[in-house]
C-alpha cells in the first residue's frame, strides 16, 4: 500500500532547457542539402576535367570516411550519421578545391589530415575551429608545395579515359589569376562568359562560376545557409577591388575578374557558408563575410600568392570567437 | 633515491612532455636530429653544470636575489657552451644560429635551479639535472628526427627513405614543428593513461 501512494504523488515534470521553439532544420538535413548543393559543381569539374576527377572525388571521400571512423572510434564516440555526411561534405569540396590532376596519394594524406587533425583533435562534428577542406588544401600547399602548383590543367586537356594515371598530353598551364600576378598579364573583357562558364585553369570544381551559383541557390533557398554571409563576402570582394581599381585601372584587375576567377564562388558558397566555423549571430555574419572579402582582395593584391581566398577564410575562422565575442545579441535579463 | 631523481626526468616528469618547459628551443632548432641533439646536450651541459654550482652556494645565496644570481651562473655556462660550439663545431653552431645564446633563457633550467638544486644536497641535484637534461635531449633528438625523416627523407644526414618518397616540407616548417610535438605529447597523455588505468 506505501508504495501505491508514493507513486501516486510522483508529478511527471521534464524539465527542458530552452530554446523551447524548434527549427526544421536538423544537422542530418543540412548535411545532405549541402550534399545536394555539392553536386553541381561536382558535375562541373568531371564535364570539363575528365573523368580523372572522380577518381580524385572517391579518394577523398573514401579517405575521409575511413579517418572519420577511425577518430570516432579512437574516441569512443557513437557512430553517427550526421558525423560521416559531414567528413563525406569535407571530401567532396577537398576534391574541388585541388587541382584536378592531382596524385590521389597525396589527396588521401590532405583528407586524412583534414579529419583527424582539423576536425577530432578539437573535437568532432560542430568544435572544430577551422575549415577541415580548407585546412587540409592549406596543409597541402605546404607540404607539397610544387606538386599542388604543378596539376591545374587546361579544360578537356585530360584524357576521358578511365586510366587514373596522367597521359603525357595533359596540358599544365598557369591558372589566369598566376599570369595576373606573375606575368601581368590581364584577360580581355571578352573572357567574362567563358569564365562564367568555366573554360579556365583552376581547381577541380572552382571554374565553373554558373554551376556553383545554382548550388548557392539550392542552399539559400533551402534555408541551409544564411544570405548574409555569401552576400556579405561577394559584395565586399566587389567593393575593395573596385576601390583598387578605380585608383589604378592599369595595375590591378577589374572587380567583376577579381570575382570570376580563382575560388571565390566556390569559397563564397560552401566555406563561408560553413555553419561551424563561421559566426551565428547575424552581425557577425556581415563581419565574418566582409573581413573575408577584405582579406582575400588584400592577399591576392599585395602578397606573393597569386589565390587569397583560402587564408582569407581560415584567417577569419581563427577570427570568428572574437567576432561572435563583440556581436552577440545581449541576453534578454543581463 | 638517485636513481629515481635521475629516472623521473626521462619520463615521468619530462621537461618538455609533461613540465611543457624550454618550448622555444624544442620548436625552433629541430628541424634535424642532429640540430635536436646538439641542442639537448648543450643544455644538458648547462643545466647540469650550472645544477652544481647552484646545490654548492645554496646556502650562502640569499633568498631576496636568488634569481639574478642564477641568472649569472646559468649565462656562465652558456657563454662556454657557445665558445667550445663555435670554436669545435662551426657548422652546428651556424645551424642552431641564435639559440645557443638563447638557451640562457630557457626556463626548463632556471626551473630546476629553483625547483630542486637550490633546496638539494649536491648528488642528488647531479642526478637531477643529468635525468632532466637527458630527458630534453632524446624528446629533441625524436622530434628532429621525425621531422627530418618527413620533410627531407634522411636522419642524421642519411637517407633513409626510398628515392620515390616525396618530402613533406611543412614538416621543416614551424608548422609542422608545432603539429609533431602536438601529436606527441597527445601519445605521451594516451600511454600514461593507459597506464594509470592498468
Amino acid at each position: 500500500m506505501k508504495d501505491k501512494k508514493t507513486k501516486e504523488k510522483k508529478i511527471k515534470l521534464n524539465i527542458i532547457p530552452a530554446p523551447h521553439i524548434g527549427g526544421s532544420m536538423s544537422t542530418g538535413k543540412m548535411m545532405r542539402l549541402t550534399l545536394l548543393a555539392l553536386l553541381f559543381p561536382c558535375f562541373g569539374a568531371v564535364y570539363f576535367f575528365g573523368v580523372r576527377v572522380i577518381y580524385l572525388f572517391l579518394c577523398c571521400i573514401s579517405a575521409s570516411l575511413i579517418s572519420e571512423y577511425a577518430a570516432l572510434k579512437m574516441r569512443k564516440a557513437p557512430l553517427s550519421t550526421e558525423s560521416f555526411s559531414s567528413a563525406a561534405v569535407t571530401g567532396v569540396i577537398l576534391a574541388l578545391i585541388l587541382p584536378p590532376g592531382f596524385p590521389l596519394w597525396a589527396a588521401f594524406i590532405g583528407a586524412v589530415f583534414a579529419i583527424l587533425i582539423v576536425k577530432h583533435v578539437f573535437g568532432g562534428l560542430g568544435k572544430n575551429i577551422f575549415n577541415p577542406a580548407l585546412m587540409g588544401r592549406a596543409f597541402l600547399a605546404a607540404a607539397f608545395p610544387l606538386i599542388i602548383t604543378q596539376y591545374a590543367m587546361t579544360p578537356r586537356s585530360l584524357p576521358y579515359g578511365l586510366s587514373p594515371g596522367l597521359h603525357s598530353d595533359a596540358v599544365s598551364e598557369a591558372t589566369p589569376l598566376n599570369r595576373i600576378k606573375f606575368e601581368e598579364k590581364t584577360p580581355g573583357s571578352s573572357f567574362y562568359i567563358p569564365y562564367l562558364l568555366g573554360e579556365r585553369k583552376g581547381s577541380a570544381g572552382e571554374t565553373s562560376g554558373i554551376l556553383i551559383l545554382i548550388g548557392l541557390a539550392v542552399l539559400l533557398l533551402s534555408g541551409a545557409a544564411d544570405w548574409r554571409l555569401p552576400l556579405s563576402y561577394f559584395t565586399s570582394i566587389a567593393v575593395f577591388s573596385g576601390i583598387l581599381w578605380l585608383f589604378a585601372p592599369d595595375k590591378f584587375i577589374n572587380p567583376i575578374f577579381t570575382l570570376l576567377l580563382g575560388g571565390v564562388f566556390l569559397g563564397g558558397t560552401y566555406m563561408v557558408t560553413d555553419p561551424v566555423t563561421t559566426p551565428a549571430s547575424p552581425k557577425g555574419k556581415l563581419v565574418f563575410g566582409i573581413g573575408s572579402g577584405f582579406l582575400t582582395v588584400l592577399i591576392r593584391t599585395f602578397s606573393g600568392y597569386p589565390e587569397g581566398v583560402m587564408f582569407a577564410i581560415l584567417l577569419m575562422n581563427a577570427a570568428v570567437p572574437l567576432i561572435e565575442r563583440y556581436t552577440s545579441p545581449r541576453i534578454y535579463g543581463t | 633515491m638517485l636513481k629515481k631523481e635521475f629516472i623521473k626526468g626521462l619520463w615521468k616528469e619530462n621537461p618538455v612532455l609533461r613540465q611543457l618547459l624550454g618550448m622555444c628551443p624544442t620548436l625552433a632548432v629541430t628541424t634535424s636530429s642532429l640540430n635536436g641533439a646538439a641542442m639537448g646536450l648543450a643544455t644538458t651541459f648547462v643545466v647540469l653544470s650550472s645544477g652544481i654550482v647552484v646545490s654548492i652556494l645554496r646556502k650562502i645565496i640569499p633568498p631576496q636575489v636568488r634569481i639574478p644570481v642564477f641568472a649569472v651562473i646559468i649565462a656562465t655556462f652558456v657563454t662556454i657552451a657557445d665558445i667550445v660550439l663555435k670554436a669545435h663545431f662551426p657548422l652546428i653552431s651556424r645551424e642552431l644560429g641564435p639559440y645557443v645564446p638563447l638557451i640562457v633563457v630557457n626556463c626548463l633550467i632556471m626551473g630546476r635551479q629553483e625547483a630542486f638544486t637550490s633546496k638539494n644536497p649536491i648528488h642528488l641535484s647531479i642526478a637531477d639535472t643529468l635525468g632532466m637534461g637527458l630527458g630534453f635531449t632524446w624528446l629533441l633528438v625524436l622530434l628532429g628526427s621525425i621531422r627530418e625523416i618527413m620533410g627531407m627523407g634522411t636522419v642524421f644526414g642519411m637517407r633513409i627513405m626510398p628515392s620515390t618518397f616525396e618530402e613533406w616540407i611543412i614538416m621543416v616548417l614551424p608548422a609542422g614543428a608545432f603539429i609533431t610535438l602536438g601529436l606527441l605529447a597527445a601519445f605521451y597523455n594516451m600511454i600514461n593513461e593507459k597506464k594509470m588505468r592498468s
